[in-house]
């Protein structure tokens, strides 16, 4: 570093930097020597290890990747299922409307309040009836 | 000034004493002893209770094991361990029940400042965290989030810390810009 400041290039010239003392060396080896063991298991090698710690973070991420995709094309085609039975519902009702004698206007209204009514998740209890009904059939 | 060869070598030394070599200790000493008695004495400014200081942060160092595995800036990591190592010794003082001798507190002026005060002097005018930063910074080359980091502040507190202490330094100096 080249200070530019007149008072940090004084600091620099000026302080009198200290110096260790001969016998520090000794003493602090000497000390210090006894409370070194060697501590490190292959666990400590694996956990304190920069490349292991990336690794994990990556398996991590991966596996909640992989987790949402299933999720997400399990949802998508069920979707699909269901508008396409819907359609299917609704088609039906208008043939049904118009053979017995209503408009088609009439015929219309009650098709777009079919496919509404497809569309909606049915609730927890009429799903509970629904599943109990199919094992009743034979 | 420490570069990354520095700082490889420095992160080899202690994986190595980690695993129990204790020749390492005398390599860590010399690389580093200047600066952590530096920053002992900016803390306590006395030389001999500097020593006991460094003393005592190595010997800390000598028992920390694995965790020195994960050690990333290992020059940052043995002046935090030193200040630990002073924190420590000043919480046992306390203990004790006898007056730690921390200057927080920068000393007020008392003195004529017309007349310029030496480098030496004016040192011991600032306050211990004052002192502290100019070391680390200006003495030992550590960047502001370095010191930082060592410190236990902000980055910017640890810049303002040493602009303060620089323009007081400047005041006692009588150094006109």
């Amino acid at each position: 570093m080249t200070p530019t400041d007149p008072v940090e290039a004084r600091l620099l010239d000026e302080w009198p930097l200290p110096e260790p003392s001969a016998r520090l060396r000794t003493r602090v080896l000497g000390a210090a020597r006894p409370h070194v063991r060697p501590q490190v298991s292959w666990t400590d090698r694996l956990w304190f290890s920069r490349g292991w710690r990336l690794a994990a973070s990556a398996i991590l991420l991966g596996l909640a990747v992989v987790e949402r995709v299933p999720e997400a094309s399990i949802s998508g085609r069920h979707d699909v299922v269901s508008v396409a039975a819907a359609l299917e519902s609704a088609r039906a009702v208008t043939d049904t409307a118009l053979d017995v004698g209503l408009s088609v206007d009439q015929a219309d209204r009650l098709a777009r309040q079919t496919l509404l009514a497809a569309m909606r998740p049915p609730p927890a209890a009429l799903r509970e009836d629904l599943a109990a009904a199919d094992t009743m059939i034979p | 000034m420490k570069t990354p060869d520095d700082e490889r070598r420095d992160r080899e030394l202690l994986s190595r004493l980690a695993a129990g070599d204790t020749a390492v200790l005398a390599e860590l000493y010399d690389r580093h002893v200047g600066a952590l008695l530096r920053h002992a004495v900016a803390l306590t400014r006395q030389t001999a209770e500097a020593e006991d200081l460094v003393h005592g942060a190595i010997v800390k160092l000598a028992g920390v094991g694995a965790p020195l595995l994960g050690v990333r800036h290992p020059a940052g990591y043995l002046h935090r361990i030193l200040r630990l190592t002073w924190i420590d010794g000043l919480r046992q003082t306390v203990r004790r029940g006898e007056d730690p001798l921390v200057d927080d507190i920068a000393v007020t002026d008392t003195v004529d400042l017309g007349a310029a005060l030496d480098v030496r002097c004016a040192m011991e005018r600032l306050s211990a965290p004052q002192r502290e930063v100019v070391v680390l910074h200006l003495f030992t080359g550590f960047t502001f989030k370095e010191v930082g980091h060592i410190v236990g502040v902000p980055t910017f507190t640890a810049a303002s810390r040493y602009r303060l202490a620089v323009e007081r330094l400047r005041h006692l100096l009588g150094t006109a810009r």
